[in-house]
């Protein structure tokens, strides 16, 4: 090596350096003064906090496994680091599936693992259903109430064909446990309502699912609605009002709806899907209470600005424990639904028909059994609705009368 | 704590570099010490305390050693160390396991839970080493119990290796140059270490993670072989670039560590690949194991008791598990065959054939090494055999879905590198500015975008295993 590769290698050696020094100082800044934060909006979850220090933490390690998350969390540039790392992967490698959401041209579905679920076990698993649905349906008989189990597909079920071949999508699972619980709770007289039967009578259109979200779109929940009390009417020989479309009018927001899968893409997959509301042309006044405390009276969270994303929590605020809608005619029959997000469409559209209705999240709500609130309220109509993913899970919504 | 985390990068190394680099010549040693016990405080201080025990054995083993003029005391010293060394790895690593086995056999006995302080085998060989040097050669013997503590405790090769030995770095540690050139070397070398965690090993550990966590029957064999394959890839490239990031570290302070790895992929026989595999654990029992066992320079039985003595060792030194036990056995099996049956032969095929030959018997290797258990390793061997119901979907997406890690993976095994740069060499002869450009400045330049790219994943992701933490 001469004295000029020297000389410029020297150079070359403090070039590097202070790069790597300059990447290190930098990052070193932004870790010590930018704001730290509690939530991270796309992942949809807080971040984790900054540890309490204790020795006994300190001793076993569990100290510094939380200060590690947290300072993970708070990782100079996570969020615009986050966002690129999904544009990458997205537009540049053009991945199949990207933080979990499987892409393509018109849709994202959910990926769903490989062995997911275990198909030998659907027997028992509808009868320990049909076992719960049963105490339940008896638990409502004993106040006079009808109950009905109302089965609505998820996304993954509704658009399973869309599914590339590769990739799994349950449809044996889903068909066997469909047809596995409609037969158990036939046999048992539980009330079953499968709304996937009802969409394939219609063609299955594809408006009847979201192309960014797990749920279905307003008008599914339209049609879960009216399935509900049609069934309730001819079963009872009721007459409640059965919702239609002659009620009101659907009307779109402008705002981008911001479903969980573009979500999971940190909103970087374009859609022009919108959210609807149904603006009753005879509107019915109500009180509303969430957890007790009173609300404002409205069912649709509307955004304060066009610009600003919209979520599926649009549709009665989120998921709420506990829910009460009181529109005060006492001459009407009242209600209770129970069940996962996707009750909150359906109860947009459901309460202008009755006095009363009520809304459990049983995955949030624990003040009393499921049988102590049917026998304290007494509603006319009890339901529970689930989707084809948890339908033969007996926890949460899924749970019996006395659980 | 781990080297590809927020905490490290973020915040100790800038920290640690800044003041190693103010402080005065002679307290750089009691800085990097200081740093290397709080950078393994972070598994635990109890686990500290359970390193520094170690310490002081080796420390008083090596005094023993060293000092003493009686040959009877010298030996008890390494009598002491091997004891302690052992005994501590056996109770934290091993006791479970065997009174587990124990248990199945029938036997009343507790098996207690114990935790295995992350990197116990690697710095009781270290220290374990240590002791048998000086007992081998008195002028290494390092009385300044500080600067033992700090061979001991390096925090870059500390948790996941090179294991390295006393004579390798005994002059870094007490007159080494913390140098311009090095430094900038080492960064290049950490960044690119780096990139193979976080870019390459840490995606095709999720292809391989899934084949190997699917119900055996229902594992189709082309997700199988991608599984294993994507598996054979990961632990080379999470485990050389845990060594690239030790010897890139070392290097910025001023240490030179030894290679660990030199394209083991590329042998074309078992032998030539444990001479390319983590060299620093296979030397290690080569020279303190299977020489000191007589080696090769003995007759043919005693040369296979050796063998099987050195591969008993080495799978068991990998884990408690008769997964790791089977897996050292299946390497005594390839490399007797190679020694004594048919080595000579295997050097008349095509070098392609060898490659084959290798890479296969490599590969099956790792799906013993891979398998929670014996059982699990065999079916899944069926798997890649095609033994259960044909199906594609699996394997198809984890090809669609890794495509480009897998092919950046493959090139990356080749020495692809070594014969750019030596072209990049000939190429520049004569010319400085062309040469200093080519061969420092754009690897730097790539080197430093790899290492933006794995700072994204870094603080964007959150899986992140090094899988030689658990040996």
């Amino acid at each position: 090596m001469d004295d000029r590769e020297k000389k410029l290698s020297a150079g070359a050696d403090r070039l590097i350096i202070a790069a790597f020094g300059a990447f290190l100082a930098l990052l070193l800044a932004v870790g010590i003064f930018r704001d730290k934060g509690t939530w991270s909006y796309y992942e949809n979850r807080s971040l984790a906090q900054m540890p309490d220090l204790s020795a006994g933490e300190v001793i076993s390690g569990e100290y510094f496994k939380k200060l590690d998350d947290y300072l993970a969390d708070q990782a100079p540039g996570r969020s615009i680091l986050l966002k690129l790392d999904t544009f990458i992967d997205l537009r540049v490698l053009r991945r199949p599936v990207v933080n979990e959401v499987v892409v393509k041209d018109d849709i994202l579905l959910p990926f769903l693992p490989f062995d997911m679920f275990d198909t030998s076990g659907i027997p028992e698993a509808a009868a320990r259903m049909t076992e719960n649905l049963t105490s339940v349906r008896d638990a409502a008989a004993s106040v006079g109430a009808a109950f009905y189990y109302v089965a609505v597909p998820c996304q993954y079920a509704y658009f399973e064909d869309d599914y590339p071949r590769y990739l799994n999508n349950n449809a044996e699972y889903t068909a066997l446990s469909r047809a596995a619980l409609k037969t158990s709770l036939e046999s048992a007289g539980v009330g079953y309502i499968d709304m996937g039967e009802v969409f394939a009578g219609l063609g299955s259109p594809r408006e009847l699912g979201s192309t960014v979200d797990n749920h279905y779109p307003l008008y599914g929940g339209l049609l879960t609605c009216r399935e509900i009390l049609e069934r309730y009417n001819a079963d009872t020989g009721a007459s409640v009002h059965v919702p239609s479309e002659s009620d009101g009018v659907f009307r779109q927001l402008p705002n981008t709806y911001l479903g969980s899968r573009n979500r999971k893409l940190m909103g970087l997959w374009t859609n022009d899907e919108k959210l609807t509301y149904f603006d009753l042309y005879d509107p019915v006044p109500f009180r509303r209470w969430d957890w007790g405390i009173e609300h404002e009276p409205t069912v649709y969270a509307m955004p304060g600005d066009p610009g600003q994303d919209v979520t599926y929590s649009f549709y009665m605020g989120g998921d709420m424990s506990e829910t009460v809608i009181d529109t005060d005619r006492d001459s009407l029959p009242s209600i209770l639904i129970y069940g996962d997000s996707f009750t909150n469409a359906v109860e947009c559209l459901m309460y202008p028909s009755f006095n009363v209705m009520r809304s459990l999240d049983l995955r949030h709500y624990t003040d009393m059994t499921l049988g102590e609130y049917i026998a304290e309220y007494k509603s006319d109509l009890v339901v529970c609705i689930r989707d084809y993913e948890s339908l033969l899970s007996p926890v949460y919504n899924g749970r019996g009368a006395d659980n | 704590m781990v080297f590809s985390s927020v905490t490290f990068f973020v915040w100790f190394l800038p920290v640690l570099l800044a003041v190693y680099f103010f402080a005065r010549r002679e307290l750089r040693n009691p800085v990097l010490l200081a740093f290397s016990l709080i950078f393994y405080c972070w598994v635990g201080a109890k686990y500290l305390a359970l390193l520094l025990v170690c310490v002081a054995v080796n420390y008083l083993c090596g005094l023993m050693a060293g000092l003493s003029k009686r040959d009877r005391v010298r030996k008890l010293s390494v009598v002491l160390a091997s004891a302690a060394g052992l005994g501590i790895l056996g109770y934290y690593k091993y006791a479970g396991f065997a009174l587990g086995e124990l248990r199945a056999l029938g036997l009343r006995v507790t098996v207690p839970e114990i935790v295995m302080p992350i990197g116990i085998s690697f710095y009781t060989f270290q220290g374990l080493s240590y002791v048998i040097d000086v007992y081998r050669d008195r002028s290494l013997l390092q009385k300044n119990p500080l600067n033992m503590a700090l061979y001991a405790a390096l925090f870059p090769q500390l948790v996941a290796g090179p294991i390295v030995r006393y004579s390798t770095v005994a002059d870094d540690i007490q007159n080494r140059r913390e140098t311009a050139d090095k430094f900038a070397s080492g960064v290049v070398r950490f960044c690119f270490g780096m990139g193979k965690k976080m870019l390459i090993a840490n995606a095709l550990a999720e292809a391989a993670d899934a084949a190997f966590a699917r119900a055996p029957g229902s594992l189709g064999a082309l997700q199988a072989w991608v599984g294993i394959i994507a598996y054979t890839f990961q632990i080379y490239f999470d485990f050389s670039a845990y060594s690239d990031m030790a010897i890139g570290l070392g290097r910025i302070f001023g240490f030179e560590f030894l290679e660990n790895f030199n394209y083991p992929y590329i042998s074309r026989s078992v032998t030539e690949f444990w001479r390319r595999w983590h060299i620093s654990l296979s030397s290690w029992f080569r020279d303190y194991v299977y020489i000191p066992l007589g080696g090769s320079r003995c007759g043919k039985l005693r040369q296979l008791r050796n063998l099987a003595v050195v591969w008993l060792l080495t799978g068991l030194w990998h884990g408690a598990n008769w997964t790791f036990i089977l897996w050292g056995a299946w390497y005594l099996l390839l490399l007797t065959g190679e020694k004594f049956l048919w080595g000579e032969a295997l050097k008349k095929l095509p070098s392609v054939l060898r490659h084959l030959y290798t890479l296969l018997a490599v590969v099956l290797g790792w799906v013993i090494f891979r398998a929670d258990s014996i059982s699990h390793a065999v079916s899944y061997l069926k798997a890649m055999l095609g033994f259960n119901e044909l199906n594609y979907a699996g394997g198809g997406y984890y090809i669609l879905e890794y495509l480009p890690q897998l092919l950046i993976a493959a090139a990356a095994s080749l020495p692809i590198r070594d014969a750019v740069r030596a072209r990049a060499e000939r190429l520049t002869e004569g010319r400085p500015f062309a040469r200093v450009l080519l061969i420092r400045l754009v690897p730097a330049a790539l080197g430093f975008a790899v290492l933006g790219l794995s700072y994204m994943k870094l603080a964007s992701g959150s899986f992140n295993p090094f899988i030689y933490f658990q040996f």
